[in-house]
């Protein structure tokens, strides 16, 4: 099991962030991806993959004062 | 502060506007001419778990704007200190509005642990701009922990109800050397000009644009005010006779009937 944003989610292991975020159509050049609390930085994403019990965190700009 | 062309400068990064916009509570269609009517060089966002993966604000930001991205949600020094990280490697720049809001009902920042986070973040390169409950003696720590700027709050947050610590505020401007930009509160474009006057060296809103019948109109209501505010504190505002009056016309030489 893996939480994403503190809901499980399933099917995602074993996937790369990048595989994972485009899976998504999450806009990249607006995402942080937080593995376990470690930002995982955008030159990693095709080379980092999700694990079993990965708590991750997507964050984006949005608006705000 | 003032250079020769009179710019802004945080952090190194100068400025020619000194109107600071915020993005929040409005629609991202109309970012674009508010900044343009705003004539803003720098605009300030949140960050929030992205769920959906769809809009993105990024879109709607002119080139050449300074994103000042800020801490809001963050409740203590810690989630400040995270939040200011996150926001770097989004941005690629240093920027960071500090906000440490633990109050939900007036939206108090806690100048303590804003002191906190601004002692970490600006040993780690960011170019610190602490949102605060005007207080001379933190504003002086704020700046002594490499602070960039201090921010100020006029009144609590989206309430238009502009400057209630003016006098407070007056105070920061006088004794404190890096640029005093008064943040939150800010409802109508008189009050920017006043805080302008009153010597500070930015002024930010965000809620009286976005609750504004015209946003755009009212960005450019703003951008006029900071400027004239501006103005009239370079031009050094004359003195006030709190009795009586002295006559703005000759009192000699005038033309009588007998």
């Amino acid at each position: 099991m893996v939480l994403v944003n503190g809901a499980e989610e399933s099917g995602v292991v074993g996937q790369t962030i990048a595989e994972f975020l485009n899976q998504r159509s999450a806009p990249i050049e607006n995402i942080v991806v937080e593995q376990n609390g470690t930002i995982v930085h955008r030159a990693d994403f095709d080379t980092t993959k999700i694990s079993e019990n990965d708590k991750l965190e997507l964050i984006s700009f949005v608006g705000g004062g | 502060m003032a250079n020769e062309k009179d710019e802004l400068v945080i952090g190194g990064h100068a400025f020619t506007s000194r109107f600071i916009l915020g993005s929040g509570k409005y629609s991202y269609d109309l970012i674009d001419s508010a900044i343009n009517n705003a004539k803003a060089q720098i605009i300030t966002m949140a960050l929030r778990r992205n769920n959906t993966g769809k809009e993105n604000i990024l879109n709607y930001i002119p080139e050449g704007i300074t994103i000042l991205p800020n801490t809001s949600g963050s409740t203590n020094a810690e989630e400040a200190i995270r939040t200011a990280r996150i926001a770097r490697e989004l941005s690629g720049s240093d920027f960071v509005k500090l906000e440490v809001v633990p109050d939900k009902k007036y939206l108090m920042p806690d100048n303590y642990e804003t002191l906190k986070a601004t002692e970490v973040l600006a040993k780690e390169g960011f170019i610190v701009m602490p949102y605060m409950l005007p207080d001379l003696n933190v504003a002086r720590q704020l700046v002594d922990a490499g602070a960039a700027t201090v921010m100020p709050l006029g009144a609590p947050i989206g309430t238009n109800k502009g400057l209630s610590t003016k006098d407070l505020i007056q105070i920061l401007i006088d004794e404190i050397d890096v640029p005093i930009i008064v943040d939150a509160g800010i409802g109508r474009p008189s009050q920017a000009a006043e805080a302008m006057e009153m010597g500070a060296a930015a002024v930010m809103a965000n809620t009286s644009m976005a609750t504004a019948g015209n946003i755009p109109l009212m960005a450019e209501a703003f951008k006029l005010a900071v400027e004239a505010g501006r103005k009239a504190y370079l031009a050094k505002p004359g003195r006030v006779i709190e009795h009586g009056a002295v006559a703005s016309s000759p009192l000699t030489g005038v033309s009588a009937v007998k």
